[in-house]
């Protein structure tokens, strides 16, 4: 009998605080994404203690200075001015605190909208599946900057606002995707398996299906974080998204636009904020999909 | 053959599937019996109704499924009339089932020790502890080595005869009345499948458990059933203790899958088949259902659709022949 196994692999409980931390330090990209999400979030908490100016502080004396590796430059501006002589630093520094908020917020919200609707559709099928499809498919028939800016201008742009506002235009993504895959897992003979042996319906959702799920779930979830923080950009540069004095990523970033041609890092340093930001969190999702699955487990 | 207490109990049961044509019948009449500690082996070809049958008495035929006649009773229970709420009890606690494939029916997420505590949980109301303590008992009982390491253990890291054990432990946890195994050993290799085997038979003299057993591996048939009941067509065609079974098929289809079984003695003889496949449910001949197929079919064949004809010695079959041997009509 001895010889029909394989040697299992050391077992060690998935929950314990030292096990996670081990396989982040273990795998490279998880640790790097960690780093920059807790750097990223750090800064936003700490905004005002690191922020060099006020970010709204104008100073016409010294506009569109540019960054400290290119001729010209002030001392004091590390990544220069823009058309107010506003300093970029101290406002990218204080954008990240919206930015941040909006984009997870958001997805997060999208994600429970779209996990609930895709669970039930899937796994319940024929008329259940039939209604909310149908919902998917008239919402994704609407351009969602359309959806937004009608609800927008109803409620009057404000963070808490735009959260939902995101939040409610994006769940159908991932409604598609859990339906499609709780489709495919809900056949899988171990669904079948605890139906026999008497496992409620709502059970077998959450239990056996739903982390079946996750991992498609969060690798489309960080990356949406991106489009997430760009599609507030859009929102803002049309005017009802953040208004100022509160600033983001994406309203410096489409502020900086109209300067493109003479002062490329207006836009351009929101820009690699948002980039950085947004690969920290695809490595941190990466990493955490594998921990999730033992079958990852080297 | 006695009915003295039938643990399960079937009869002219019809399951049939909703399709853009209509109903189209599944299984179509069935009836048989299992007893306390027997074992009776379903046989048939893929799509002679087999899986649907064991559906049914589970509870989980799924719409557009339906059954739409007949009784299955569970000792004095009869389960098409029971609710979902009180079915949910059933299963798992009295009746199990095992599948084909051990590799899909874990679910590779959770921990053995934690799929099969679910089952306990959920029935026994045991706390985590003690029901730690009984699946690492129920690993031992199904001859799992190192049962507390394996505990700890997730599915992919075992072999497919070891989690075809762990099923076999989750579906023992509750010391169910009756076991349905849908062909448990048809993904191992032989040399586990002896074992697995050779498991369940012990087990059924230790818990008293009745099982039905699905498969068409008749090596099988002959080392564990009691009784065979032989599928063609969503009907049975023939009935018989396993011993008259293999010595003397009454039924021109049970002849023919016996004649396709390889025989250890009888080299040098190209191997037999069944020329032509089971018809689809919504295309089924008239007259007997065999009869494109069947070596001996006679004009009557092509009319009238035989009963199962019963025979002095118990055994049933379904065929005209059976009839010119003296059989009793039956149905």
């Amino acid at each position: 009998m001895a010889q029909s196994i394989e040697t299992p692999s050391v077992v060690q409980k998935k929950s314990s605080v030292s096990y996670v931390l081990k396989s982040l330090l273990k795998s490279k990209t998880g640790f790097a994404g960690f780093l920059i999400v807790i750097i990223v979030v750090l800064v936003a908490i700490f905004a005002p203690l690191l922020a060099p100016y006020d970010p709204a502080l104008i100073n016409p004396t010294k506009m569109l200075k540019p960054p400290f590796w290119i001729e010209g430059s002030d001392p004091a501006h590390l990544l220069g001015t823009d058309n107010l002589g506003r300093d970029i630093l101290s406002r990218i520094i204080y954008g990240s605190q919206v930015s941040l908020l909006v984009g997870i917020s958001a997805v997060v919200l999208a994600g429970i909208i779209g996990i609930v609707v895709g669970l039930v559709s899937g796994f319940y099928g024929r008329w259940v599946d039939m209604i909310l499809m149908r919902l998917v498919d008239s919402f994704l028939a609407i351009p969602n900057i359309l959806f937004a800016l009608v609800f927008l201008a109803i409620f009057g742009p404000s963070v808490p606002t735009l959260i939902v506002v995101i939040g409610v235009t994006n769940w159908v993504a991932y409604a598609r995707i859990v339906r499609g895959e709780t489709l495919s897992i809900k056949e899988r003979e171990f669904v079948k398996a605890a139906r026999t042996i008497g496992v409620k319906n709502s059970i077998i959702m959450v239990r056996h299906i739903l982390p079946n799920v996750m991992s498609s779930f969060i690798v489309i979830s960080t990356l949406s974080v991106a489009s997430t923080i760009l599609l507030e950009a859009s929102l803002s540069f049309l005017g009802l998204g953040i208004q100022p004095p509160t600033i983001s990523w994406g309203g410096i970033l489409s502020d900086g636009r109209d300067y493109l041609a003479t002062s490329w890092w207006l836009a351009t340093l929101p820009g690699v904020a948002i980039t950085i930001t947004v690969l920290g969190i695809i490595f941190l999702g990466d990493w955490l999909r594998d921990l999730l699955d033992p079958r990852m487990e080297k | 053959m006695s009915d003295m207490n039938p643990i399960l109990q079937v009869k002219d049961l019809h399951t049939s599937f909703k399709t853009n044509a209509g109903y189209v019948p599944s299984v179509n009449g069935v009836s048989f019996h299992v007893n306390k500690r027997q074992t009776l082996a379903v046989v048939g070809e893929s799509g002679s109704g087999k899986s649907v049958t064991a559906l049914s008495i589970m509870g989980l035929i799924e719409k557009p499924g339906k059954i739409e006649k007949g009784s299955i009773q569970l000792g004095k229970t009869e389960l098409t009339t029971t609710k979902e709420k009180e079915y949910r009890k059933i299963r798992g606690n009295e009746i199990a089932m095992i599948f084909q494939e051990p590799l899909t029916s874990l679910n590779p997420l959770f921990t053995i020790g934690n799929q099969i505590s679910e089952s306990i949980k959920l029935h026994q109301g045991l706390n985590k502890n003690s029901a730690k303590e009984k699946v690492i008992e129920l690993l031992n009982h199904v001859g799992i080595p190192r049962a507390e390491k394996i505990y700890d253990s997730y599915p992919h890291t075992l072999s497919g005869g070891m989690r075809q054990r762990v099923m076999i432990a989750m579906a023992l946890s509750c010391k169910p009345k009756l076991l349905i195994a849908d062909e448990p050993t048809t993904a191992l290799d032989v040399t586990i499948q002896a074992q697995i085997l050779e498991l369940m038979k012990k087990l059924k003299k230790d818990h008293d458990t009745a099982i039905l057993l699905i498969t068409h591996d008749l090596g099988v048939v002959a080392e564990m059933a009691d009784n065979v009941a032989v599928m063609y067509a969503g009907q049975i065609v023939e009935y018989a203790d396993v011993f008259s079974l293999f010595k003397d098929p009454k039924h021109p289809y049970t002849k023919g899958l016996l004649n396709s079984t390889p025989k250890f003695f009888e080299k040098n003889e190209k191997l037999e088949s069944i020329r032509g496949t089971v018809p689809p449910p919504n295309a089924m001949p008239s007259g007997c259902r065999f009869n494109p197929r069947c070596p001996f079919a006679m004009e009557k064949c092509m009319k009238e659709n035989p009963p199962l004809i019963e025979l002095d010695s118990g055994r049933k079959s379904r065929c005209w022949l059976v009839e010119d041997e003296g059989g009793n009509k039956n149905e």
